[in-house]
């Protein structure tokens, strides 16, 4: 329950409806209604959601295939096979992955994710979707129980340690990366960050007017700053 | 005028700005506590059903169920699979490769159509972008196993009913006129019924569904969401569009 105040509109929703159940404060009831239009619009807008994203998506800037070096392992991580509510494009990451595998920069794949309601694991799907696009399913390793980040790097250490893997090629959505590749790193991994699913590429010009899709945007970076900073509390990073 | 009219559509039709409107003529009517506080609650009620799943699975499902998911093998074979754009990020300055995005599953889907040999040749429509997005898409089915001679091209389209149109006069010309139409479903009511219009045997073959993967019940489905508050957003705007083509006769 705690998780809907990182939610924008659910932080909205609990301003408005604590200043409709005090009404009779009215100078209270005010103030409160303001910030949540304060909040509506500000978050709403092309120019914050560019900002959050792009503060996340810029640690690890995309340099290309060719600039990334050879190593022991691709890494990929899920994030949700499909989940209705994310726009984050685990697929994305899924087809990075197989353009590093094509052009050799690893010849072992490792799919980490679990979790996917009434269905095969979701670690298991992407090595499926894998090999239906080609790799052999000798090059493909699957870690089908993290339901976390925390989890992906705890639960695929020992799978990746047992074959003598210490330097990987960590493929996630560049607003994940900071917080991916830190945690690969607290648990002894040498990583070499290969971001994809860049949200800002090529994106028209900002809309000057609030809009759904930028409140959605700022939501999405929000809760992965706040992400990292828990991560960083419990000394995960 | 066009641009104009597209423009303040973007922003009224957008029920977040509903919800601002709202408690922004809330906050200026301030001084008369009972209109304002009408105004205030209604601007939370707006913001609560939009931002539910169970709100955007009701106006996505509304889409979305008139051609509902059918399994491949229950498909009939056509003569060509077309498969409509705004699936990619295509390449920019800074990325050298596309990048897939939620409708993307149109993609991947129209391959699977063509492994399962439903029809023998993939057209690709879309001409938005630096390099029209039909070219971008036919390079990632290249990319999957699509010989390129099985792959056709309409890369001048800007919108749905150009889609319709521009495909029809390429395929026409090569004799065919039944296919499978790819796209995501909460758009294929109004592609379905523009790629008629122009002229198709259309058989609808939907993509990207956006309900039907379950977990949303109970209270879950009343927490509030910023996602659902854009599929709300896209569902409506969806409606909307329905009705103009509808109201121009294009479908």
């Amino acid at each position: 329950m705690a998780h809907i105040f990182f939610y924008l509109s659910g932080f909205n929703l609990l301003l408005l409806t604590t200043a409709a159940l005090g009404w009779k404060r009215s100078l209270a009831s005010r103030w409160l209604c303001l910030a949540a239009l304060f909040f509506s619009a500000i978050f709403s807008s092309s120019a914050a959601a560019r900002a959050l994203v792009w503060a996340l998506e810029n640690r690890y800037p995309d340099h290309g295939i060719e600039s990334l070096p050879r190593a022991q392992a691709i890494v990929v991580l899920g994030g949700a096979y499909h989940a209705p509510g994310d726009s984050i494009n685990p697929t994305d990451r899924l087809l990075y992955a197989l353009q590093l595998y094509r052009v050799g920069r690893a010849p072992l794949v490792i799919c980490t994710g679990g979790g996917l309601p009434n269905e095969a694991n979701e670690a298991e799907l992407m090595g499926r979707l894998l090999q239906k696009w080609g790799v052999p399913p000798a090059a493909i390793l699957t870690e089908g129980r993290s339901l976390s980040t925390w989890e992906n790097a705890l639960f695929s250490s020992p799978v990746l340690k047992a074959r003598g893997i210490r330097q990987i090629l960590l493929v996630t959505s560049a607003l994940h990366m900071p917080r991916a590749a830190a945690v690969f790193r607290k648990v002894g991994f040498e990583v070499i960050p290969a971001p994809t699913d860049f949200q800002k590429r090529g994106a028209p010009g900002g809309r000057l007017f609030p809009n759904a899709y930028d409140l959605e945007w700022s939501d999405q970076a929000l809760r992965e700053w706040v992400g990292l900073l828990v991560y960083r509390l419990r000394g995960w990073v | 005028m066009e641009t104009f009219l597209s423009g303040m559509a973007e922003v009224l039709l957008d029920p977040l700005n509903w919800s601002i409107f709202l408690l922004t003529a809330g906050i200026l009517a301030w001084k008369k506590l009972r209109v304002s506080r009408c105004l205030c609650v209604a601007a939370l009620l707006l913001l609560a059903v939009f931002s539910s799943p169970s709100g955007s699975a009701a106006l996505l499902g509304a889409l979305e169920s008139r051609y509902p998911d059918v399994a491949i093998a229950a498909l009939p074979r056509a003569q060509a699979i077309v498969v409509l754009g705004g699936a990619l990020h295509a390449p920019g300055f800074q990325h050298e490769n596309s990048g897939l995005i939620g409708s993307s599953d149109r993609i991947l889907h129209a391959l699977r159509l063509y492994r399962a040999g439903r029809a023998p040749v993939v057209m690709c429509s879309g001409g938005l972008g630096r390099t029209p997005e039909a070219l971008v898409m036919s390079r990632l089915l290249q990319e999957w196993g699509v010989p390129s001679e099985a792959l056709l091209l309409e890369d001048h389209s800007l919108n749905t009913r150009e889609n319709a149109l521009f495909s029809y006069s390429a395929l026409n010309t090569r004799g065919m006129r039944h296919i499978l139409l790819v796209t995501s479903a909460v758009h294929m009511p109004r592609a379905a019924a523009a790629f008629r219009k122009a002229g198709f045997d259309v058989t609808p073959a939907p993509a990207d569904f956006r309900t039907g993967w379950g977990g949303q019940g109970g209270l879950i489905g009343w927490l509030p969401h910023a996602s659902d508050l854009m599929w709300s957003e896209r569902a409506v705007k969806e409606c909307v569009g329905l009705l103009v083509y509808r109201l121009r006769g294009w479908i």
